[in-house]
């Protein structure tokens, strides 16, 4: 009896055994990379065939022998932070998503907008959520925010924002200098999907705000932010070319993109100085005010007048400067030239009482 | 201080300001008079407000002459030219298929710059004689009344009828250099019966710039739109192949509103073209309805609808729509009111620049596709149809700001965002149902189980000649291989080609399970969209969810049955019987005949 009951356990445990090594050494996630790489082990040997240039030859054939005998190994990126030690929370945050989602070219199609996006330095659940050290679908698509619909229906309230802006921090101590960016370094202007706010426009916040802040509207109305106006005609923005335009587009303009050169509104409006619009406008629109109040306090603009406000800003523009006579208005408000004006002072006397 | 001279001034400049179309002006002026009381002052500041207001006509002056350089640019390449623009009559037809039909006589009229017959002029030297060259109208009144009775009620004939058309036609006037005092025939049809020609959208913009550079636009958001509608028709293979089977004036329905590149009067009837009936809702309803769009009828039926039915005769159609006030002049709003309301956050002669889900045809990224959707475009280069449509861009996003501005007239601005969110979730929504139904039929395709199979049926529209025509670059390495292989005898499916089930009559092409599909697609989701979009809630539900419901039943049975047949015939097969059927009756039979050999033997011995 006993020697039967030995028997039986034995197969037992060799069983089990045997079914907890082959989930080791065929974990669901190789398949995944097999599929891969004799997707691209097809892909190039299709290549070679096409092309004739030699070194683009040998360069193919060292990717099919690379191909042909895959490596296969958990991808995972660590993600570290000084601030996650100095908060004491316990280990890296690990993101093994692309152990599965190694396909790279398939991930920049899917995020082609954040395409300068460092994955690498990020990771996924960052945006995503999602558990990033688990290797089983089931358990690592745990509350993951698969699009953009769902990370938006994240966003309840500026608490949720802030704490994306706090993980972003804390993911790249280096890009965040605490003396010159105080809150959540250079990453206020990104929402909640991780890709850079939208410029709404300023006559959506005037909607509201030419009632709900009437004073600050009007001070900003009498104030020279209107200044591309006068840009438009001068004449070296009307001679110059599109290259040497984007001078003046970057301080006269809202939400100017000097990548693309393009920018969302001529002038110096709201969003100039508050930021981009689109979590005001969000959070104002489906009526949480104070959440949107939250994050304008946030985003303080006081660091960012002398983005525009520093001394010799004009110096690309000499020509103009020999040829403006003293008394020329170009420099001078509207304001400070009906002083001029009325009480026959010079113009530079006139700024000054200002 | 004199009252009138301010006043003098005033409306001296509020006419300037109207003349520019500048109501900011008046805001300008009030500011300055409360900047300086002192008359002194306040001349100087008119002044001052009359050198800005010049100034400022000179940078819109200028901004018009670009405009008139741009302008006349509705195909902007060689190859869009020699397809639509170059004069070829009625020998050939218009677009890449130019040579494989040749359009009917009426089509001169849908698309004069390009097929426009000039009448024979010899009668018109015996007409000269009783006629001078300038009095078109005398004829004319008496050969068509009704064209000339209209024209004399238009604007056309009468420029300066009032004070804001005096100032627009001002400006004309100036930038022509020559006065007008009306705008006759041989401004649009030419001078003489030898030079007569139909007006196209050029024409009319060589004194309506504004308009004719906004409406010409449109094609900075891609298609749809209304400049490349002529593209959009003829550039399908469907519509050169339905006349290569001698049917093809059975597409008038399409050629009628697809002529709207060339023809302001699609929505400005002629020869009135006012400018107060393009901005009522009639005037996009004769195109804009029925199976594939069904604008007309889900404004029509909504809330809106029926207030602008009951009250709209009271409303003023003349006030261009910048100067409506929501609530006032319009108790709800028109078609022109949210959709000219443009990107910019200015209204404009620009009515696809908010466009989001385009239709709603093109499939959406942000979901999960089990079926080939998730391949879509499937390597296709042929914009639009060669990106998904992104509902999240930034682009997308700024545009549903300025939707919800336009909501806000007389919502809330949650209201509005929860309305535009809700349309985008029963969006998504349909497309899980649409990539069901696509999975299910591209199951039977796999299987083999498409009846009649591809092989047995008439080819694809143009099958036979689409790939070599557009190439591997364009068509993408799959479909053209694909197209290449099978001579055009293959199954063609889901957006954007598939749509060919709901305009081709092939022999077995397309088979039910597919002619389905196409409906659920291209018109049951349609209905869905538009009920939803523009609030009408029966028409969301009963002609479009329940449609695609009823479809999608319908297509899953259908595959049920045809992998039943196909299983049924594999049985058959299998088991040899349609084979065996001869050997087994001559068995049979030899066994029959041994039998009754045997008993006759048998009776023979016995007998004896």
């Amino acid at each position: 009896m006993k020697r039967k009951l030995f028997l039986l356990f034995s197969i037992l445990f060799l069983w089990s055994s045997y079914l907890w090594l082959e989930e080791e050494v065929n974990p669901a996630w190789m398949e995944y990379q097999r599929v891969y790489y004799a997707q691209q082990l097809e892909l190039t040997k299709k290549q070679l065939q096409a092309t004739t240039d030699e070194k683009e030859k040998s360069k193919l054939e060292e990717e099919i022998a690379r191909f042909s005998n895959p490596k296969f190994e958990i991808k995972q990126i660590l993600l570290k932070g000084t601030a996650t030690w100095a908060q004491q929370k316990n280990g890296d945050k690990v993101d093994r998503c692309m152990t599965c989602h190694i396909d790279e070219r398939e991930l920049n199609v899917s995020h082609v907008i954040v395409k300068e996006f460092p994955f690498d330095v990020y990771g996924c659940t960052v945006c995503h959520k999602g558990e990033g050290r688990a290797l089983t679908e089931e358990i690592a698509h745990r509350g993951m925010l698969p699009y953009r619909r769902q990370m938006q229906k994240r966003l309840t309230g500026a608490d949720e924002i802030f704490a994306l802006w706090l993980e972003f921090t804390e993911l790249s101590p280096e890009e965040t200098d605490p003396n010159l960016n105080p809150v959540w370094g250079n990453f206020r202007h990104l929402t909640v999907t991780g890709e850079h706010a939208i410029f709404t426009g300023s006559k959506k916040c005037l909607h509201c705000h030419a009632g709900l802040t009437a004073p600050h509207v009007e001070r900003w109305r009498r104030t020279k932010f209107t200044s591309f106006d006068r840009v438009k005609r001068a004449a070296d923005f009307v001679e110059g070319d599109e290259e040497y335009r984007k001078k003046c587009y970057k301080c006269h303009t809202t939400g100017y993109n000097p990548k693309t050169g393009k920018y969302s509104e001529s002038g110096v409006t709201c969003e100039g100085c508050h930021g981009p619009g689109e979590l005001y406008s969000y959070f104002m629109d489906i009526g949480k005010a104070l959440e949107g109040q939250k994050i304008a306090r946030v985003n303080s603009p006081y660091n960012v007048c002398f983005d525009c406000h520093i001394s010799r800003r004009h110096e690309m523009r000499p020509e103009y400067y020999s040829e403006r006579d003293a008394s020329g208005d170009w420099w001078f408000t509207k304001y400070s030239k009906l002083l001029t004006e009325s009480e026959n002072i010079s113009a530079s006397e006139a700024w000054l009482r200002k | 201080m004199k009252p009138s001279r301010p006043l003098g001034a005033l409306s001296a400049l509020l006419l300037l300001s109207l003349l520019l179309g500048l109501p900011g002006g008046i805001l300008a002026v009030a500011e300055e008079q409360q900047a300086a009381p002192q008359p002194q002052a306040q001349e100087q500041a008119q002044e001052q407000a009359q050198e800005q207001a010049q100034e400022q006509a000179q940078v819109q002056e200028q901004a018009q002459e670009q405009g008139q350089e741009k302008l006349g640019v509705l195909y902007d390449n060689d190859t869009l030219k020699t397809w639509y623009e170059e004069h070829v009559g009625l020998e050939k037809g218009s677009g890449p298929w130019m040579d494989l039909y040749k359009p009917p006589a009426m089509h001169m009229y849908w698309y004069p710059t390009r097929h426009y017959v000039r009448p024979d002029g010899t009668y018109y030297d015996q007409l000269l004689e009783k006629y001078k060259a300038d009095e078109c109208v005398k004829c004319h009144e008496e050969v068509n009344p009704g064209l000339v009775n209209d024209w004399r009620g238009s604007t056309h004939a009468h420029p300066k009828k009032n004070d804001y058309f005096t100032a627009k036609t001002k400006d004309i006037e100036r930038r022509l250099g020559e006065e007008l005092k009306e705008v006759d025939c041989s401004w649009c049809h030419g001078k003489d019966h030898k030079e007569l020609h139909m007006p196209s959208s050029v024409h009319c913009g060589k004194c309506n710039v504004k308009e004719v550079n906004e409406w010409l636009s449109e094609k900075e958001y891609g298609r749809p739109n209304h400049p490349q509608t002529t593209e959009a028709n003829v550039i399908v293979p469907w519509y050169p192949e339905l006349y290569r089977m001698g049917i093809g004036q059975m597409q008038f329905g399409c050629d009628y509103c697809h002529a709207a590149s060339e023809k302001c009067d699609i929505c400005h009837t002629r020869h009135a073209f006012r400018a107060s009936e393009g901005r009522r809702p009639e005037a996009c309803m004769s195109c804009h309805m029925g199976y594939d769009h069904p604008d007309a009828e889900s404004y029509r039926e909504s809330k809106m609808g029926y207030i602008y039915e009951m009250q709209g005769d009271e409303w003023d159609f003349e006030k261009p729509l910048s100067e409506v006030v929501p609530g006032k002049d319009y108790r709800t709003p028109t078609c022109q009111f949210c959709h000219m309301y443009s990107i910019d956050g200015e209204y404009s002669h620009n009515t696809v620049s908010k466009g989001i889900w385009r239709m709603g045809t093109i499939p959406p990224k942000g979901m999960k596709f089990k079926s080939s959707l998730k391949d879509y475009p499937y390597g296709v280069k042929l914009p639009p149809f060669d990106h998904k449509i992104d509902i999240y861009s930034p682009e997308s996003k700024k545009k549903r700001e300025r939707w919800i501005e336009v909501c806000t007239n007389c919502h809330s601005p949650r209201w509005g965002r929860l309305y535009l969110e809700n349309l985008d979730d029963v969006m998504f929504q349909v497309w899980s149902l649409q990539d069901r139904a696509q999975k299910v039929i591209e199951d039977v395709i796999a299987a083999g189980a498409l009846d009649p199979n591809p092989e047995d049926r008439d080819i694809f529209p143009l099958g036979d000649v689409v790939a070599d025509a557009l190439g591997p670059g364009l068509l993408g390495e799959p479909i053209y291989n694909a197209f290449k292989q099978t001579g055009g005898k293959l199954p063609v499916l889901g957006p954007i080609l598939g749509v060919y089930g709901v305009f081709y009559p092939g022999k077995y092409n397309p088979s039910q399970i597919e002619r389905w599909y196409a409906d659920m697609w291209f018109g049951d989701k349609a209905f869905l969209y538009k009920g939803t979009a523009h609030v009408q809630q029966d028409i969301s539900w009963w002609y479009g969810s329940s449609k695609v419901f009823e479809k999608l039943s319908y297509i899953e049975s259908e595959s049920r049955k045809l992998m039943r047949a196909k299983d049924t015939d594999r049985l058959l097969k299998e088991k040899g019987r349609y084979k065996s059927i001869p050997s087994l009756a001559l068995i049979f039979g030899g066994i029959v005949g041994l039998v009754f050999g045997a008993g006759f033997v048998m009776m023979r011995k016995r007998q004896q």
